[in-house]
C-alpha cells in the first residue's frame, strides 16, 4: 500500500507542452477523479502514471519509490481503457486472467481469482464467451475484471463509461464505487463528465489546458471554486457569472451589472468600491417572488424548461443570459415578470481580470 | 424503385454466366474428360483425287496425244480420336517416376518458399510497423516486384545467377547447374517476388491492431516476444491463414520461373508438375496424361485449401 505522488511533472509532444508543472499527492486508497475539458491532458497524465508515455521533467513516485524509469509492467498499476482494449481472440475468462498468466501465476490460483472477480462483477455466466459477443456494459465489466484480478497498487481508469448509455452509466458508476469500497485500491479516474466526478470522487482534480486549476473534495469545489473556470465547470447547470463592478449605496455594498441592476453583497466581502468583479451564483441558490429579499431584481422569463418538480428558467440580465433552477410554477412562463434574489450565503466573487476567487 | 421482372434480371446475368461457362467450366470439364481418354491424332485418307500436272508457266502439261497429264493425290485429314481408357492415365501418372519427382519438387518448393515468405514478411512488417526514417519510400520500393511478370523475373534471375559471367559468378556457386542448388535458386526467385506481398498485407494488418491492445499488454509484460505470441500473432492469424492460402494456391502452379530460369533442369531437378504437364501435353501430345496429372494436383491443392478454409471460417466466427 502506498501513496502516489506527482511532483512538478511536465510533458511535451515535440515542442508543444501539454502538461505544466503538475503536482498531486494521492493518499493510499483514495478515489481521485481527473476532470477537465477535452484535450486538457487528462489521458496524458494518466498514461504517464501507467508508464505508457515518458515524463519530460518531474517525478512520479509510488510510496517512496520514484517510478519514472520503471517499465509499465513493473509499476504495479492496472488500467481500464476507454475502448476496453479486450483481447478479441480470448474468452472472458482468459481476458480476465491474462495479466496473471503473463506473470506466471499458478493455474489453480488464476482460476480461483478469475472466478472471484467474475463473481464480484456478475460475469460468471459469461466466462466462456468472446468479447465480440458481449454488450457494451458487459465488456466494460470484463475490462474492470481484468484490472482487479491483479490486486495492483493503483487503478487507472480512462473515461471507462463514455461508451455506455445514460442509464448504464449510472449503474456502472455505483458498481465502480462499490468495488472501490470493497478493494480500497488507490484509484485515478479520468472523465470529462463533471457529474461522474462529483458523484464518485473522494477528491477531484480539475485540469484545464495542462494546468491543475483546483484540487479538492466535490463539496469544496462546489462551495468554494477557486476560479471562474472551476466555477463554471463544476455543477450543472453551470454557475451564473455576471460582469460588473462594486458600488455603495445607503452604507451597503452592491454589485452593479453592466445594465445597472443591483445585487446585494454579503457584508463581510473583502472588496472595495469601484472594483471590477465577476459576480457568481448557482442556478439553485436563488429565491424568487415572495421568497425573494427586498433587494430582488425584476426579470422576464425567456424560456422555461421543466425538469420534473423543478424548472430551469432562463432570463437576461442586460445582455447576459442567466439560468435559474427553481420550483415549478405556472407563474414562470415565457414573457412573465418575476422577482429574483441570489442567496447571500452562496455568492461567489471573482476578480474580473484573473478570474480568481476573492 | 423499379421492380425488375425476375426473368429480365436473369437476362442481364446471362453474358456473365456464358462467360464463366465458356471460359472456365467448359474447359475444366473437357480436361476432366480428357484425363480419362487416350487422345490420338490420326491421319486418315479420305479419298484420292486426280489433278493436272502444271508446268512452270502454270499451264497443264499435255501428253503427246494431247490429253492432260494428271497425278493422283491422296486426300488426308487429321483426326483427333478420344479413346475412353478409364483410370489408365491416372495409374500411369501415379506410377510415373517423373511425375513423382515433379510432385515432390513442387511440394517442397511450395512449403519452403511460402514458409520463408510468411516469416520474412512478418519480420519486415514488424520492423516497419513503427515510425522509421524512409518508411514510405521503402514501402513503395517493396511493392515493385509484385507488378513484374514472373516469366521476365525468371530471365532476370537467369542473368543474375548466370554462372559464367553473371554478377554472382565470383561466388563459384553452381546456382543453375547443380541439382541441389537449382531448386534453391527457383525458390529464391519466388521469395524475392512474393515476400513484399506478404509484407504489405501483414503491415496493413499490424497497423489495424488498436494501440490500446498492445498498451494493455505492456502493462502486463516486458517481453516483446510474449506480446507477439500472445496478442499480435493470434490477432494476425486470420490474415496469415489467408496469405498462406493465396500463396500456396499460386505457387503450386509454378511454371513461369521454371520455363525462363531452368527449363526444369539440370536433368529434371526443377521440373514442377505444371511444367511437366505442359510439356507432356504440348510437346508430346499426351493430353490424357497431362489432364490426369493436372487433376491430381488440383485435388491435392483443393483438399489443402478446404482444410484451411474451414480453419479460417472457425477463427472468423
Ligand atoms: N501522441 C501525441 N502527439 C502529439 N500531441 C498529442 C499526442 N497525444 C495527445 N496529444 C495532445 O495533447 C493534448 C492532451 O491530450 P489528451 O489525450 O491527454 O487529452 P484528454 O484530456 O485526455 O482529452 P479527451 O477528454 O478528449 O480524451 C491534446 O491537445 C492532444 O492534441
Ligand atoms: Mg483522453
Amino acid at each position: 500500500m502506498a501513496d502516489l505522488t506527482i511532483n512538478n511533472v511536465n510533458k511535451f509532444y515535440d515542442k508543444t507542452q501539454v502538461l505544466f508543472d503538475v503536482n498531486l499527492s494521492i493518499k493510499d486508497g483514495e478515489f481521485i477523479v481527473l476532470v477537465g475539458p477535452s484535450g486538457c491532458g487528462k489521458s496524458t497524465l494518466l498514461r504517464m502514471i501507467a508508464g505508457l508515455e515518458d515524463i519530460n521533467s518531474g517525478e512520479i513516485s509510488l510510496g517512496n519509490k520514484v517510478i519514472n524509469q520503471l517499465a509499465p509492467r513493473d509499476r504495479d498499476v492496472s488500467m481500464v481503457f476507454q475502448n476496453y482494449a479486450l483481447y478479441p481472440h480470448l474468452s472472458v475468462a482468459k481476458n480476465i486472467g491474462f495479466s496473471l498468466r503473463m506473470r506466471k501465476v499458478e493455474k489453480s490460483i488464476i482460476d480461483k481469482k478469475v472466478a472471484d472477480a467474475a463473481e464480484m462483477l456478475g460475469l460468471t455466466h459469461l466466462l466462456s464467451r468472446l468479447p465480440r459477443n458481449l454488450s457494451g456494459g458487459e465488456r466494460q465489466r470484463v475490462a474492470m475484471g481484468r484490472a482487479i484480478v491483479r490486486d495492483p497498487e493503483v487503478f487507472l481508469f480512462d473515461e471507462p463509461l463514455s461508451n455506455l448509455d445514460a442509464k448504464l452509466r449510472v449503474m456502472m458508476r455505483n458498481q465502480i464505487k462499490e468495488i472501490h469500497y470493497e478493494v480500497k485500491t488507490t484509484t485515478v479516474y479520468v472523465t470529462h463528465d463533471q457529474i461522474e466526478a462529483m458523484t464518485m470522487a473522494d477528491k477531484i482534480v480539475v485540469l484545464n489546458g495542462g494546468i491543475v486549476e483546483q484540487v479538492g473534495s466535490p463539496d469544496e469545489l462546489y462551495d468554494n471554486p477557486s476560479n471562474t473556470f472551476v466555477a463554471s465547470f463544476i455543477g450543472s447547470p453551470s454557475m451564473n457569472q455576471i460582469h460588473g463592478k462594486i458600488v455603495s449605496e445607503k452604507g451597503k455594498k452592491y454589485f452593479q451589472s453592466k445594465d445597472n441592476s443591483l445585487f446585494l453583497l454579503p457584508e463581510n466581502a473583502n472588496i472595495s468600491e469601484g472594483q471590477e468583479i465577476i459576480y457568481g451564483f448557482r442556478p439553485e441558490h436563488v429565491d424568487i417572488n415572495q421568497a425573494a429579499s427586498d433587494d430582488a431584481i425584476n426579470l422576464t422569463v425567456k424560456v422555461d424548461q421543466p425538469t420534473g418538480s423543478q424548472s430551469l428558467v432562463f432570463a437576461n440580465v442586460g445582455d447576459q443570459e442567466i439560468c435559474l433552477d427553481v420550483p415549478k410554477s405556472h407563474l414562470l412562463k415565457p414573457g412573465n415578470e418575476f422577482k429574483m434574489s441570489p442567496q447571500l450565503d452562496n455568492i461567489h466573487i471573482f476578480d474580473s481580470e484573473t478570474g480568481k476567487r476573492i | 424503385m423499379i421492380r425488375w421482372d425476375k426473368r429480365i434480371k436473369l437476362l442481364f446475368l446471362l453474358p456473365a454466366v456464358i462467360w464463366v461457362l465458356a471460359l472456365t467450366i467448359a474447359p475444366l470439364f473437357f480436361s476432366l474428360y480428357l484425363s480419362f481418354t487416350d487422345v490420338k491424332r490420326e491421319v486418315v485418307i479420305t479419298g484420292v483425287e486426280e489433278i493436272p500436272i502444271l508446268d512452270k508457266d502454270g499451264n497443264p502439261k499435255t501428253r503427246s496425244d494431247g490429253s492432260i497429264r494428271t497425278k493422283k493425290v491422296k486426300q488426308k485429314e487429321l483426326q483427333i480420336k478420344y479413346d475412353w481408357v478409364g483410370f489408365k492415365k491416372y495409374k500411369r501418372v501415379v506410377n510415373d517416376q517423373e511425375y513423382q519427382d515433379a510432385a515432390k519438387f513442387t511440394f517442397i518448393y511450395v512449403i519452403i518458399s511460402v514458409f520463408v515468405e510468411i516469416v520474412l514478411g512478418l519480420f519486415l512488417a514488424f520492423l516497419f510497423n513503427r515510425r522509421i526514417y524512409g518508411r514510405g519510400f521503402m514501402r513503395s520500393l517493396m511493392i515493385l516486384p509484385i507488378f513484374a511478370t514472373p516469366f521476365a523475373i525468371g530471365f532476370m534471375f537467369f542473368t543474375i545467377l548466370f554462372e559464367v559471367s553473371g554478377p554472382l559468378a565470383w561466388m563459384g556457386i553452381p546456382f543453375l547447374s547443380n541439382h541441389n542448388w537449382a531448386p534453391f535458386s527457383v525458390m529464391l526467385v519466388d521469395i524475392w517476388q512474393w515476400t513484399p506481398f506478404c509484407f504489405l498485407v501483414f503491415l496493413a494488418a499490424l497497423q489495424g491492431i488498436p494501440d490500446d491492445l498492445i498498451e494493455a499488454a505492456t502493462l502486463d509484460t516486458k517481453s516483446a516476444y510474449k506480446i507477439w505470441t500472445s496478442v499480435i500473432l493470434p490477432l494476425l492469424q486470420p490474415i496469415i491463414v489467408l496469405v498462406i492460402l493465396l500463396r500456396v494456391a499460386e505457387s503450386a502452379k509454378l511454371y513461369d520461373y521454371i520455363a525462363s530460369l531452368t527449363k526444369g533442369g539440370p536433368g529434371t531437378a526443377t521440373q514442377s508438375v505444371s511444367f511437366l504437364v505442359f510439356n507432356k501435353a504440348f510437346k508430346m501430345n499426351d493430353f490424357g496424361y497431362a489432364s490426369a496429372g493436372s487433376f491430381l494436383m488440383l485435388i491435392v491443392v483443393m483438399i489443402f485449401v478446404m482444410l484451411f478454409f474451414t480453419r479460417l471460417r472457425k477463427t472468423y466466427e
